[in-house]
């Protein structure tokens, strides 16, 4: 053995740790041999048996006796807490369960009310307002092409109306028979007034009532009276206008 | 009916945390001496000794669960539980520097009752005190080494475990933290024999 084989050896054999019978005769051997390895080894014992001192110094030493009484207290204050906090989890899902019963019922309601029509969810609850159409030119046009008729759906309202994004929305819209039908039990009109060349049989022919605003000085055209003080305000009319898209008709609302 | 002397670490953690007091009374009195020198020999000071030792188990009390014994002893465990405090407070008190001498807990613990006649029980009461500083002025890394294997008598294989790391390791530390320890005690006189150091008296690790 030389003298770095020996320092690898020597911590262990100072400790008195297992190692090989012939290692270990070899490094004593080595040690008698060499002096400065002699010296280390005496150095690794001696430092070996210092901190064998202190270790058996404070062998007798312990932690202080009310530790052991605050554990047992703090064991306690545990064992005590636990079934409280079982008791809290348990409340706590009784809570999330009541708030996904809530939650599903909420979500049933809605797809009930999206499932609805318009005119079943207004039943009852506003009151039914006309459509307004409104003509572009002010003055009557008796041969009124469909297109240049805008629609206003009764009962838009801006919250409903305002798609969010990327949220498919379905409008439902009555067609204008069953508004008019809708609205006309507190209407008074007058019969329908052909318009142009067609004569009452054409009217039998089918088609769409659109209702509109015109100018009371319209009345003239079709031989009904008007109040000159009232020239200027609007009256209503539904237009017939047949599948031809011309307009047929027309009859007068109060 | 067994007594819960008889009975193993692990059965006795498992009683515990199903609710036996007497359970954990039994395994704090097996265990807490080895914990309690341990943050002692580690900090110095008896104060964070007691800290760590009862913050131990507690933390065994709460999350007892959460030993594996497939992977080490319970007192292992335990110890490397009580690393984990220690190296916390040392960090959190700035106390990892090398002590000074005024250090308000010096030699507190380490005051146990010899049988020796007077001359004898001074040098010995100062090899102590003199290896116990030095070893208070290794590195953490080197210091836990020496205090697992030199001071608790810890395996080469139980420190790897504690330590998280290899026996290799475990080894080389300690060889680098003796080697230290020596330079520290050697400067004014030389390491002597410490089979003369009671008759040549305060002369080792002077």
């Amino acid at each position: 053995m030389n003298c770095q084989r020996f320092e690898q050896v020597v911590v262990e054999l100072a400790r008195g740790q297992m190692m090989e019978a012939e290692v270990r005769a070899e490094a004593l051997a080595h040690s008698e041999a060499c002096e400065r390895c002699l010296a280390r080894l005496r150095d690794e014992e001696t430092l070996t048996r210092g901190l064998q001192l202190l270790a058996a110094d404070m062998e007798s030493l312990a932690a202080p006796a009310e530790i052991e009484l605050k554990l047992r207290e703090a064991f306690r204050e545990h064992r005590v807490v636990a079934p409280v906090a079982v008791a809290s989890s348990r409340s706590r899902y009784w809570l999330v369960a009541v708030a996904a019963v809530l939650l599903l019922a909420i979500t049933v309601v809605g797809l009930w009310w999206r499932s609805e029509t318009p005119q079943q969810r207004i039943a009852g609850t506003t009151p039914p307002k006309p459509p307004e159409v409104i003509t572009g030119p002010s003055e009557p046009s008796p041969v009124q092409a469909p297109k240049e008729v805008e629609y206003q759906a009764e009962n838009q309202t801006p919250k409903r109306h305002a798609p969010k994004p990327g949220r498919r929305t379905v409008v439902k819209r009555r067609a204008p028979e069953a508004q008019i039908a809708h609205h006309t039990t507190n209407e008074i009109a007058t019969d329908f007034v052909p318009l142009g060349d067609m004569n009452v049989m054409s009217l039998q022919d089918g088609g769409q009532i659109v209702r509109v605003k015109l100018r009371r000085s319209a009345l003239v055209r079709f031989g009904i009276p008007v109040n000159m003080d009232r020239y200027n305000e609007n009256v209503k009319a539904d237009v017939l206008i047949g599948v031809d898209g011309l307009a047929r008709a027309i009859r007068f609302v109060q | 009916m067994t007594h819960k002397n008889e009975l193993s670490d692990n059965e006795l953690l498992r009683q515990m945390l199903a609710g036996d007091e007497e359970a954990l009374a039994q395994l704090y009195r097996r265990r807490q001496a080895s914990v309690y020198r341990f943050a002692l020999q580690m900090s110095g000071s008896k104060s964070i000794a007691e800290d760590v030792t009862q913050e131990v188990f507690l933390f065994l009390m709460r999350q007892g669960h959460v030993f594996d014994s497939s992977r080490g002893a319970l007192s292992a465990f335990l110890l490397g539980v009580a690393r984990n405090h220690v190296l916390r407070r040392l960090r959190v008190e700035h106390l990892l520097s090398p002590l000074a001498d005024d250090n308000e807990d010096d030699g507190a613990g380490f005051q146990a009752g010899t049988e020796l006649c007077p001359l004898e029980d001074l040098t010995r009461a100062e090899t102590i005190e003199n290896v116990r500083k030095a070893v208070l002025s290794l590195p953490p890394k080197y210091r836990e080494v020496v205090v697992l294997c030199e001071l608790q008598d810890v395996s080469y294989v139980e420190t790897a475990e504690i330590l998280g790391c290899a026996i290799g390791t475990v080894r080389s530390r300690l060889h680098r933290a003796r080697a230290l320890l020596l330079t520290k005690l050697r400067p004014a006189e030389g390491v002597e024999d410490a089979n003369s150091a009671t008759v040549k008296s305060a002369r080792c690790f002077a």
